[in-house]
């Protein structure tokens, strides 16, 4: 356990290079922060109703961002990024503005104000920022607790009557980082040649490629005394390309690249190469038929895994959502008890930094409560065992594991960090095929399918809805018993989670990543998937909804024939 | 004198002459695509395509601002944009998709593209643009002439009428090298000025530069191409005055491009604008009125923009199946040769004008978006409106357009002002109107009058005006006043202009419905009655915290 723990520190400072020294008392927005909002709580505290804890968020870096398409620059900007945020709770732990409330009402937000820089000598601009964001975070918290009030009041019980808050243990923690400089002028060339690739090509409608840098700090302070400064960054280059059939079908094929530093980014000759396979897949898909709603054995390839791991479950144990009375609460009720199929475990790590050389975005080392980010082991051999939490109680999970993430000018809610889905048994990729076509065989079905990529999708989990979800495919193929391949289009993977979870039946060793930002109640957050290829003893496939519109009338201008 | 400096202004800024079609990529790209699709783009059994046009708009922008004398962190580089936006009639001259809106929404449904700068990438957007134009045409056709035939209605006159070949080129200048450093420190120098006001809860000014390169070219040749420089100063500031009414406050101020730093006028106007927050800060609540008030230049810009400007513009109303009223078409479309506004003001639209007194004119247009040559439009002489916007969509009485048709992504080409002057008869000096004001007061036996630095929104003929001037009438006394709830300000109000100043000025304004720019150049005016009540908000309670 012990060596694990060393190991882990290990790569923890490999990942993140050499860090700057860091003092607490010698940072200047904190200590900045610290004061107003000491100033602030020692009133709002006496208020009626009280605020009974206040946290400060100010986020602090700045955005690189390089678009281009057909040979061209569409955006090429650098903005700085400073933004203040207060979290005020007023009433108290057992009951606050922040819970849920009943019917349409939303009370989601923090209030968010842009901050001038933080300079120690003269401190009143900075200083208004937070004042006037405390100011608009206490009101908004004594109007949303009366209509909770209200609500708590007038609406049917809901089962779970744990408190709105647990205190988050108190923090000191200092890391800096220095931000890297970056010039995204030397990589237009790279881009633009990628961007020529798609010229004179009938099958594209539309195509871009970007490169997105976000680094900066995070300095929080709360009425508990934490005070923590971390660093974060995200450096990815991706490119999307899009097609439509002539039925409407909108199809497209994309590459994605997390990396650490800009110099990491993909060489032009690897971009060149992955968008010329791209653009072989879209031409194939162009081409190929259109799919039939089929219920048969189905691979998700590693990616496509990774994002139903993601959509499936992974929203399913979110610990909020159990203190919802409109939410479905698929697992409520089940600690202990086998949820999937054994063959799988679960577990969010967000201390995790990278995975096969890249990096993880969903890492961070405290959430956006001050709360220190921990491993957590979520499923057990198909067994129920924990839920993601935030500093909100449920029945049987009295604290926060660290899991409580937001956007800017979000309230936190539970969130997956690092989701990761391994399999007690595993086969080569290979093998897995080969029982593909032996339960096609067995089940007497026509074809069976290898889901090889998935572009997103949703997951029900409301009440007014069935507990369901669709996953769109990007790139899936029929696969006759014969072992025969074909493209197919048109096609979405649907299902209910508890059903289709205890339908798997191996697994690969093929453990994907699939970064991506995750949109829900508390806004967009980065995070990370990981699974292995899975195979489903079926899954359900249905169609896809078309655009209303046909593809262009005229060919596009690069295409022969298009042009004057 | 005025006169020969405008037409000194447009042979500067360049002319509407036969003009070669310049050699850049945005028209490289929009003839091209734009003779591939009058040529080949059809749907079979769908009306063709027979006039189009497209407008590209490089903007160039780079802001500065601070806090009580704190800079926010910059952009050190200006930021770029590139929109292609453009419109397709299809059917013919005499009965085309023009000029109907089936559901009313006036939004359009694809009517503009973000994009690279690159030939290549140009025509990719103009390409998906013009598809999704044609189709949008073409379905408009099909509901439109359903709906004529539907009501009976047989327009003796066309659709879209003939007009002269014009052309405009203007060299393209590059995006001004801003000293970022004087800019910085000059908005933190005037920002921290509002740290003498202990009750300010905020405090930021703000100089912002902006440069829009429009290209325009339609399928019968004409063309433009000319660049709007735009730069201004602006003041957001906060407070509780002293009964708990929390007032916001922005103030802005045109700037002559290039030369935005005149340190000691910008100065001037933040010290000025502070005065007014004390002031606001010890106003009294506004008390039931009914009687004169003095509309000073910005107060009298906003005043005619939302009484004259809105019933001035669209005069043709859109056939809609949906709706049988259109509610955008103005109220003067029906008063050719009445009175519509005082008889001491003459007013004309000048789109062709580039600036006055140095400030450059936002809604500028020296061809309208049609095509056709945008000349000075006499709308108003003593009062007894003469004409009216017009676009290549005629209507009984003006058959030829007049060069006003204007359109963005929001709208599809409508007649529509650009540069209103209003100038007055006999103009007074300021002086004079204060006095002539006072002079009114005491014949209605008033104890005091007002006065309006600033004109509120109107909607329904209410509006409420944060802050106003209360002058006696005894001795001249002013007072400041917050809380004002006008009523009844309609049309009928711009009958009542009693007097008007010297003291011409600049505002600019955006139409809230599509987005669309407009310059108003007004006086100082006295309008002879204005209903005012006390405003029904109420006040908050003090802050929680005091301020830091």
């Amino acid at each position: 356990m012990n060596k694990f723990f060393s190991a882990f520190a290990l790569l923890f400072l490999a990942a993140w290079g050499w860090a700057e020294p860091c003092d607490l008392a010698q940072q200047t927005p904190l200590r900045l922060m610290e004061q107003e909002l000491q100033r602030s709580f020692k009133i709002l505290k006496k208020q009626k109703p009280p605020i009974y804890y206040l946290s400060y968020t100010y986020t602090q870096g700045e955005e690189n961002v390089l678009s281009v398409a057909y040979d061209g620059v569409s955006v090429l900007r650098s903005a700085p990024v400073s933004v203040a945020e207060v979290l005020a709770r007023a009433g108290s732990p057992a009951l606050d503005n922040t819970h849920a409330l009943r019917g349409e009402q939303e009370n989601w937000n923090v209030s968010m104000w842009s901050a001038p820089v933080a300079d120690a000598a003269d401190s009143k601009g900075f200083l208004a920022a937070w004042w006037n964001a405390t100011q608009q975070a206490a009101e908004t918290a004594q109007r949303d607790l009366s209509q909770v009030q209200s609500n708590v009041r007038s609406m049917a019980d809901t089962r779970d009557k744990s408190d709105d808050f647990v205190f988050p243990p108190q923090e000191n923690y200092c890391h800096s980082e220095p931000l890297q400089n970056v010039d995204l002028k030397p990589f237009v060339p790279r881009l633009k040649a990628a961007s020529r690739l798609v010229l004179g090509k009938e099958y594209v409608l539309d195509a871009s490629f970007a490169i997105s840098v976000s680094q900066g700090h995070r300095y929080f302070a709360d009425s508990r005394g934490t005070l923590l400064k971390t660093p974060y960054s995200f450096f990815r280059l991706s490119y999307q390309i899009s097609g439509r059939s002539k039925d409407g079908l909108e199809i497209s094929r994309d590459g994605i690249y997390d990396v650490s530093s800009a110099d990491e980014f993909p060489t032009q000759e690897q971009l060149v190469a992955d968008v010329a396979k791209s653009l072989s897949e879209l031409e194939e898909l162009s081409k190929a038929p259109e799919g039939t709603p089929y219920n048969a054995p189905t691979i998700l390839k590693g990616r496509a895994a990774a994002v139903f791991v993601h959509e499936v479950m992974g929203h399913r144990l979110e610990g909020y959502r159990l203190k919802n009375a409109d939410d479905g609460q698929t697992l409520s009720g089940k600690v202990g008890q086998q949820v999937i199929s054994p063959l799988i475990t679960i577990t969010a790590d967000p201390t995790q930094t990278e995975f096969k050389g890249e990096p993880l975005r969903g890492h961070y080392e405290y959430d956006d409560e001050g709360v220190k980010a921990r491993p957590v082991v979520l499923i057990e051999n198909g067994v129920l065992k924990n839920f993601l939490m935030q500093s909100s109680p449920i029945e049987g999970f009295p604290a926060s594991n660290g899991h409580g993430r937001k956007q800017i000018g979000r309230r936190p809610e539970a969130r997956m960090s690092v989701i990761r889905a391994t399999a007690s048994e595993t086969v080569p990729y290979d093998k897995l095929e080969d029982m593909l076509l032996e339960e096609i065989k067995k089940q007497g079905k026509q074809y069976g399918f290898i889901v090889e990529d998935l572009g997103g999708g949703y997951t029900l989990t409301g009440t007014s809805l069935p507990q369901s979800f669709k996953l769109e495919t990007k790139r899936v193929f029929k696969v006759y018993p014969d072992g025969r391949k074909e493209v197919v289009r048109g096609l979405d993977v649907v299902g209910t989670p508890l059903v289709s979870f205890n339908k798997i039946i191996a697994a690969g060793d093929d453990d994907t990543l699939f970064n991506g930002t995750c949109g829900a109640s508390s806004g967009w957050v980065p995070q990370s998937n990981i699974a292995p290829s899975l195979l489903f003893e079926n899954l359900e496939m249905e169609k896809t909804r078309k655009n209303d519109f046909k593809p262009p009338v005229l060919p596009a201008p690069d295409v022969k024939g298009g042009k004057k | 004198m005025r006169k020969s400096l405008f037409v000194l202004l447009v042979l500067l800024a360049g002319s509407v002459t036969a003009a070669p079609l310049p050699d850049n990529i945005f028209f490289r790209a929009m003839q091209d695509e734009m003779q591939r699709t009058q040529k080949e783009l059809r749907v079979p059994g769908s009306p063709k395509p027979f006039f189009t046009a497209y407008k590209i708009i490089y903007s160039t922008s780079q802001n500065f601002e601070a806090l009580f004398g704190v800079p926010y962190a910059r952009e050190e580089e200006p930021k770029t944009n590139l929109t292609a936006m453009g419109y397709i009639y299809a059917g013919t001259a005499r009965t085309n998709s023009s000029g109907f809106d089936n559901d009313m929404y006036y939004y359009r449904p694809a009517a503009s593209f973000s994009g690279p700068l690159s030939y290549e990438g140009l025509r990719r957007l103009l390409w998906r643009l013009t598809d999704s134009e044609y189709i949008f045409a073409s379905t408009s056709y099909e509901r439109k002439e359903a709906y004529k035939r539907q009501k009976n209605i047989i327009d003796p006159l066309p659709d879209f009428t003939a007009s002269a070949k014009a052309s405009y080129v203007q060299d393209i200048p590059a995006f001004p090298k801003i000293d970022a450093a004087t800019s910085q420190k000059l908005v933190e120098e005037l920002s921290a000025l509002g740290k003498e006001l202990s009750y300010l809860e905020f405090f930021s000014t703000a100089l912002q530069f902006a440069q829009q390169d429009i290209y325009f070219l339609d399928s019968e040749g004409d063309f433009y191409q000319y660049s709007i420089p735009l730069a201004s100063f602006s003041i957001t500031a906060r407070l509780r005055n002293q009964d708990g009414y929390k007032e916001n406050v922005r103030q802005n101020w045109s700037l002559p491009w290039a030369a935005a730093l005149n340190q000691a006028e910008l100065k001037e106007w933040t010290e000025q604008f502070l005065q007014e927050l004390q002031d606001m800060y010890q106003a009294r609540k506004a008390e039931p009125y009914l009687g004169p008030v003095l509309l000073e230049p910005k107060a009298a810009g906003g005043f005619f923009n939302q009484l004259f400007i809105s019933n001035a513009n669209n005069p043709k109303p859109l056939l809609s199946a949906q709706r049988e009223t259109d509610t955008t078409a103005g109220q003067f479309k029906d008063k050719m040769g009445l009175r519509v506004i005082s008889h001491l003001l003459d007013v004309y639209d000048r789109p062709h004008v580039r600036e006055y007194e140095d400030i450059p004119l936002q809604a500028f247009m020296p061809i309208d978006d049609e095509g056709v040559e945008a000349k000075e439009l006499k709308l108003v002489q003593s009062g007894k409106l003469l004409g009216l916007p017009g676009s290549r969509s005629p209507i009984a009485g003006q058959k030829r357009s007049n060069g006003h048709a204007r359109f963005n992504s929001r709208t599809y080409p409508r007649a529509m002002l650009s540069n209103v002057f209003f100038t007055p008869k006999n103009p007074l000096s300021a002086e004079e109107l204060e006095q002539k004001l006072l002079a009114r007061c005491q014949e209605l036996e008033l104890e005091y009058c007002y006065i309006f630095p600033r004109f509120p929104v109107i909607t329904g003929g209410k509006g409420e005006l944060d802050f106003a001037w209360r002058i006696y009438t005894n001795d001249g006394r002013k007072e400041p006043v917050y809380g004002l709830r006008l009523e009844g300000v309609t049309t009928r109000s711009l009958r009542d202009v009693s007097a008007a100043a010297d003291d011409m000025s600049v505002s600019h304004f955006v139409d809230n419905r599509n987005q669309m720019p407009f310059s108003v150049i007004a006086p100082s005016v006295l309008v002879d009655e204005i209903e005012i009540l006390p405003t029904q908000r109420k006040p908050d309670r003090k802050p929680f915290v005091p301020l830091p």
